[in-house]
């Protein structure tokens, strides 16, 4: 059985409710990529997406990597007045763009010993043709 | 005997010095305490009431279940609701991960309203639609394990 490498959620006001394809971008991660091809500086990934008004400070965006477990987790915001008023298809245009953002940034702090780079073009490849 | 406390002060806690001497020699609280204790009342001040949802139609652990430990759920209805203060906010690895569940702000305010309103829909959660359909609704959502 195949690990699961990604996990990915969201914290949402109740306004946003179902509506981010959490679910489909997880499902087609964990199909198309296995970390283990970038390197064993991570096992798994556990992203989430922040789709909350900006002004609270409850849910601060956040890169933590723990090392022993190589477990990275990743939470980012997503724009939340355009997320609020786009429709499915939309949003998961934003998922991808958030989660592309947040593959740079970890690429440019060199997180973890992983390929970043192909790991980033694997990513970029699998999220523009679905 | 001031003397004393200051040195019983000192060692309990890795030689950082919590209690002070003011201008008449009276013993005071150290600065970076009351610092934190206000950053603390702060916090309290600063909560937020959640509901965890089931991200996916499936199998999820039943607490309040009375005849079997797992419940099947549909994907959006309520497993479990919560407060959190700022302190706690963004551990989502203990409270999301593997679990399968999307987290929803319902409220925000001081941590005594947050409580009040976590134990209403605790409370009401009996009489929601998605329970009531079931054969034996649950007094409370499967991952609430008390009432408070």
């Amino acid at each position: 059985m195949k690990n699961i490498d990604f996990e990915i959620t969201y914290v949402a006001t109740e306004a946003i409710g179902m509506k981010l394809p959490v679910v489909e971008i997880e499902g087609l991660l964990n199909k198309s990529i296995q970390l283990k091809d970038y390197g064993a500086g991570v096992q798994k990934i556990f992203f989430v997406f922040l789709a909350v008004p900006e002004e609270g400070d409850f849910h601060q965006p956040h890169i933590t990597y723990t090392e022993a477990e190589r477990h990275l987790e990743l939470a980012f915001r997503l724009p939340y007045e355009q997320t609020l008023n786009s429709n499915e298809d939309e949003c998961m245009l934003l998922l991808h763009s958030t989660f592309l953002k947040a593959v740079k940034l970890c690429r440019e702090s060199k997180v973890g010993s992983f390929a970043w780079e192909a790991f980033a073009i694997s990513l970029s490849k699998i999220l523009s043709t679905n | 005997m001031l003397a004393v406390i200051l040195v019983v002060a000192c060692v309990g806690f890795a030689h950082k010095t919590f209690i002070e001497s003011d201008s008449n020699g009276q013993p005071k609280l150290a600065e970076w305490r009351k610092e934190k204790l206000n950053r603390e009342l702060n916090d309290l001040d600063d909560a937020q009431q959640y509901v965890l949802r089931a991200k996916v139609t499936g199998l999820y652990p039943c607490f309040s279940c009375i005849d079997k430990k797992k419940i099947k759920l549909n994907a959006g209805e309520v497993y479990k609701y919560g407060f959190t203060t700022k302190n706690e906010a963004g551990r989502y690895r203990r409270s999301l991960e593997s679990k399968k569940l999307i987290y929803f702000v319902q409220y925000e305010g001081s941590i005594t309203d947050c409580m009040k309103e976590e134990r209403r829909k605790i409370y009401y959660y009996a009489v929601l639609p998605e329970n009531i359909i079931r054969v034996v609704p649950l007094i409370r959502p499967p991952g609430n394990k008390q009432d408070n």
